[in-house]
């Protein structure tokens, strides 16, 4: 059976290039960046190749404003968790969004038990963000901001830009979880005006177990965790020099071959959005259909479970998934269609398709052709319907 | 052993800082990046094919450590596990006490997260060591309060490879009923190296690193004897059931495993062949090099007081960092103590805690074998000693 995946906002597969470069820092240049010797050089080299690749791809005015992680989760508790407590003395209210990643909500969620106020900003119908609405949440005792650039479940953009603009009139630091958008889109920190950037590497084709954060200079953090001197001991441990290094290409290979990307995925994307709002009825498209990742399709189908319809699909060898694979275990509904006003049962009638840079113009075509058989037969079979 | 250029072969002595990923390994997270790229948390067959690979390294580990697969979590590196275990009793157990015991002789990311915690108002009393760099359970009963609620006690020390009597001070914990307190230790550099089976005492938390067994650097593993108890340090997903979120790093867990598998059938044979060797080196330098001295376990030290791949010697005279680079010329790579403190000090506090004279905790180097490390390389490092020492002590003298 031909596998067609289209679970790219899950994870994305290991890019060859990156493979390669991986296998090299396991099998010759394997040494640890803190020894002194020749094998420590290689590796210290390795780290900072990757550091200015990074800062590259996104903008940063100097790599040494990029830390290694191991992932976007340790990125968002780092930075949030890390602004939270070099800044309580100014204040303790952080204003975030209800749409956001469990690791930013759950981080905030922590926070709040320790005594931290916390304003979650609705969106609309389309999962934006009104930035007026982050204005009227700022108060006094505003210590952070942290908004998503990208929706992981429907692709919606944020206007990163104009909140950060107006956090900037109140001296409130910005942080935004741009998993999702770095190595889909073009994203530039200097543009943005934000002052901490999560990364993940496994999302643009990179390993699992690295992420990176952006931490403009001179912007309080505390570490969450203590060490050795790694990372300018903001992120004590040894560096996983493979990984990083396996980012470091993911994010070269990002850039040499974004805008082609970007323009080859939403071709796709409005083929596969098209296909399936015309063959299939009493179907909609969540999220925002301009402020949208270019490789995700967000659709309810009115009367069925998302579930079944990933299992059928799955059959037909076809991986997709029904919102963020973080909570799919979960049969709750998502939070995020919750909060932009979807009833539970539209909700829970949602499929996420986020297509990839291997994905094929067929591989499109022939979820076109499975999935209206497959709503046809569910539907026949629910009680919903 | 490899060759890198034109140059030596290049024998590579310093694998207790980080060890070149066993063969097996290598294929099998390659493999896994490859073809196993699926996120574990998706519901689709290629992500429960991700997660079969999480639960069957899971169950191997917690076969080969004695205990269930429930109590085993990964994690991003010991670092995080230390972090996560002491931060995690310190911010649990709060309300029963705030006194810590440990050791000087603890890796920088226990000791740094106990001056941390220090300063949130714990207070931290370290046990003293012997001259061999063991601790003494009288000395820990000693220092035992009623408000003692975490004990952090390594398994083998990093620089000088001695081993702690762990049991000992676990059946002497085990004495003090509900007053006891947790009990963790970080045996990063005993696992693969010395037997840890956790099924015979009760440990309450244990940290273990991926590469420093052959397995990849950016894998670690948290052991929680009762997992329920500690609140995790990272929040998100709920991966690893809720006590480490984040998208599982599948190929280095898929890494762990082949490395686990690996010992499973190697780790006597290999474990033996490297105490024979640190056991050789030892006494060769001896007998071979005026005023060398073995620190820590003696050359002849029983293989049951020793981890076997560790040998910190002494050149008196020479600075350790003279000779580490000295070495390098001749494409030998050892090392003067931890990387992850060697950029920040001058002398290894756990010599200085072993009560060494300074001079010759100065002129201290470590060496530290791998699974592949042979007999040549020993012989090869001898006779670069036997030259290089004589002459750079020449030089020493008519410098000063």
């Amino acid at each position: 059976m031909r596998r067609i995946y289209m679970d790219h906002s899950a994870t994305t597969p290991v890019h060859p290039r990156v493979a390669a470069v991986v296998n090299r820092f396991m099998l010759s240049d394997y040494g640890n960046a803190s020894s002194v010797h020749h094998f420590g050089k290689v590796a210290r080299e390795a780290l900072e190749d990757a550091r200015s690749q990074v800062a590259d791809l996104i903008g940063a005015d100097s790599p040494s404003e990029l830390l290694f992680t191991s992932g976007g989760t340790e990125s968002d508790n780092l930075a949030i968790k890390g602004v939270a407590y070099a800044r309580r003395d100014q204040g303790r209210h952080i204003i975030t969004s209800a749409i956001e990643h469990q690791a930013v909500l759950h981080a905030c969620d922590a926070l709040e038990a320790e005594g931290f106020e916390i304003t979650k900003v609705g969106v609309d119908g389309q999962g934006r963000l009104d930035p007026e609405a982050v204005r009227d949440a700022i108060r006094g005792d505003t210590i952070l901001i942290s908004i998503m650039l990208a929706n992981n479940e429907v692709g919606t953009l944020q206007p990163i830009e104009e909140i950060a603009a107006i956090a900037k009139e109140y001296d409130v630091l910005v942080h935004t979880d741009a998993v999702q958008a770095v190595g889909q889109i073009s994203v530039d920190v200097e543009a943005l005006g934000v002052d901490l950037m999560s990364l993940s590497g496994h999302k643009m084709y990179g390993p699992k177990g690295v992420g990176a954060l952006y931490v403009r200079r001179k912007t309080p953090l505390q570490p969450l965790q203590n060490g050795g001197h790694h990372e300018r001991r903001l992120r004590p441990g040894t560096e996983n020099v493979a990984g990083i290094a396996g980012m470091g290409e993911a994010c070269l290979l990002a850039k040499e071959e974004l805008a082609i990307r970007n323009q080859y995925l939403l071709r796709l994307r409005d083929r596969l959005i098209d296909g399936i709002m015309s063959e299939i009825p009493k179907v909609y498209l969540n999220g925002h259909p301009d402020h949208r990742l270019p490789n995700n399709v967000n659709v309810s189908i009115v009367g069925i479970e998302g579930e079944s319809i990933l299992l059928s699909l799955d059959m037909k060898g076809i991986a997709a998934s029904s919102g963020s694979a973080c909570t799919s275990g979960s049969l709750e509904a998502s939070h995020c269609l919750l909060a932009m006003g979807l009833t539970h049962e539209v909700a829970h009638g949602s499929v996420r398709f986020t297509l990839g840079r291997d994905n094929r113009q067929e591989d499109v075509d022939e979820v076109i052709r499975e999935l209206p058989a497959i709503v046809e037969r569910l539907r026949a079979m629910s009680p919903l319907s | 052993m490899m060759t890198r250029g034109r140059s030596a072969p290049i024998i590579y002595l310093d694998n207790s800082a980080t060890m070149r990923p066993l063969p097996e390994v290598v294929a099998t997270v390659t493999e896994t990046l490859q073809n196993d790229y699926a996120n574990p948390s998706s519901l689709h067959e290629f992500g429960l094919s991700a997660e079969r690979i999480l639960t069957s390294t899971r169950n191997e580990l917690a076969k080969f450590l004695g205990t269930e697969s429930h109590k085993i979590f990964f994690t991003s590196g010991a670092t995080e596990a230390n972090n996560t275990i002491l931060r995690g009793v310190a911010a649990a157990y709060s309300s029963r006490g705030r006194h810590i015991i440990t050791t000087p002789i603890e890796h920088p990311s226990v000791l740094a997260t106990c001056q941390y915690l220090e300063t949130g108002g714990f207070e931290i009393d370290y046990l003293p060591v012997d001259d061999k760099g063991t601790i003494h359970p009288d000395d820990l009963s000693a220092k035992l309060r009623n408000d003692t609620i975490l004990i952090s006690i390594m398994a083998v020390n990093n620089e000088v490879g001695t081993i702690q009597p762990i049991t000992e001070v676990a059946l002497r914990l085990d004495a003090l009923g509900s007053r006891r307190p947790f009990f963790h230790t970080d045996a990063v550099q005993a696992i693969g190296k010395i037997p840890v089976d956790l099924s015979r005492i009760t440990i309450d938390g244990l940290s273990l690193s991926g590469h420093k067994f052959g397995a990849p650097k950016g894998v670690g593993i948290m052991f929680l004897n009762s997992p329920a108890a500690l609140p995790p340090l990272l929040y998100g997903g709920g991966q690893e059931d809720g006590m480490r979120s984040g998208t599982e790093n599948t190929s280095g867990i898929a890494g762990i495993g082949a490395a686990v598998n690996w010992l499973q059938q190697n780790q006597r044979a290999a474990n033996e062949k490297m105490y024979q060797l640190r056991q050789y080196l030892g006494e060769t330098l001896e007998s071979e090099i005026p005023n060398c001295h073995v620190n820590g376990p003696p050359a002849d030290a029983p293989i049951e007081t020793v981890a076997p791949h560790i040998l910190n010697v002494s050149f008196p005279t020479i600075p350790g960092e003279i000779l580490v680079h000295s070495l390098a010329e001749s494409s030998i790579y050892v090392s003067t103590g931890t990387a992850c403190s060697s950029k920040a000090e001058t002398t290894s506090r756990v010599l200085s805690a072993m009560g060494l004279a300074p001079e010759l905790a100065r002129s201290s180097i470590r060496v530290s074998f791998s699974y592949e490390t042979s007999a040549h390389d020993i012989d090869a490092l001898i006779d670069a000693l036997n030259s290089t020492v004589p002459h750079l002590r020449r030089m020493t003298r008519y410098q000063q």
